[in-house]
């Protein structure tokens, strides 16, 4: 997530949602009236990977492939049971238990203001 | 070789047809792609005019879509640009509730957006930049 605020008052004027931020939304700019263009920052907030947990999953695959009336070799598809490892993740930043409350609701963020010293989020 | 790339054609049509109608996809026409695509969102009060520069680095002026999402609208996505006005005659300059403004170049896509009904909102924009130069 990234969080658009006014360096002067804290206010807290937009967000991009999403767990990681590419080079293009980085540089996604925001203002509003009353703010000068020149003095919002931005809290960005990636996360990361922490551990990897294990599952069993159903998929399908193919198992071969049958050659139908028209020429044309068509796929048997079969249902197997896998184990696969899921990555755990969690918000790589100081205040990560209110980005993941943000992460499951972004209109939140605007429950909160940011404290302008220590670039921290607090509750207005 | 000349004739290389990717072709398909529809269903019942041998690919090897040079016809272009029997295509589905062929590599040989420019097809447009997004580029760049997200989605944003600001708060403010009635009046504000919010504003999201976009970056999109194409080096050309692409071809975009840009939708907006309001509480004012209900649960509808509306498409940028766009002027709604009070009262039942709201095409032109009759009193501007919601508007929308898009304004592109070679380097940035600017999206303003201005509610101005006496309440405050948050308004969310998704934008699809193609690779297609306008």
């Amino acid at each position: 997530m990234i969080i658009f605020y006014s360096e002067e008052t804290g206010q807290i004027i937009g967000t991009i949602e999403g767990r990681v931020h590419d080079e293009a939304q980085l540089k996604v700019g925001m203002t509003t009236t009353g703010v000068d263009p020149k003095k919002v920052g931005k809290i960005v907030c990636h996360w990361k990977i922490v551990g990897e947990s294990e599952e069993i999953v159903e998929k399908e695959i193919v198992e071969k492939y049958v050659r139908n009336a028209e020429g044309f070799d068509e796929p048997v598809l079969k249902k197997i049971r896998q184990k696969i490892k899921r990555p755990q993740v969690e918000p790589d930043h100081p205040q990560k238990d209110i980005m993941i409350a943000l992460d499951k609701n972004s209109l939140d963020a605007y429950k909160y203001k940011v404290d302008t010293k220590t670039k921290k989020l607090i509750l207005k | 070789m000349s004739d290389y790339g990717i072709k398909i054609t529809r269903d019942g049509f041998d690919v090897s047809s040079s016809d272009p109608l029997s295509y589905v996809f062929s590599s040989g026409f420019n097809t447009a792609a997004i580029a760049l695509q997200g989605s944003a969102n600001q708060t403010g009060n009635s009046g504000d005019v919010k504003t999201f520069t976009i970056a999109h680095g194409l080096s050309f002026i692409p071809f975009v879509l840009v939708f907006v999402k309001s509480s004012f609208f209900g649960s509808y996505w509306r498409w940028c640009p766009l002027l709604v006005g009070s009262g039942t005659d709201n095409i032109g300059n009759a009193d501007q509730v919601f508007n929308t403004d898009i304004r592109l170049d070679a380097t940035n896509l600017v999206v303003r957006v201005n509610l101005n009904n006496g309440s405050s909102d948050t308004v969310t924009i998704k934008y699809y930049i193609l690779n297609v130069d306008i």
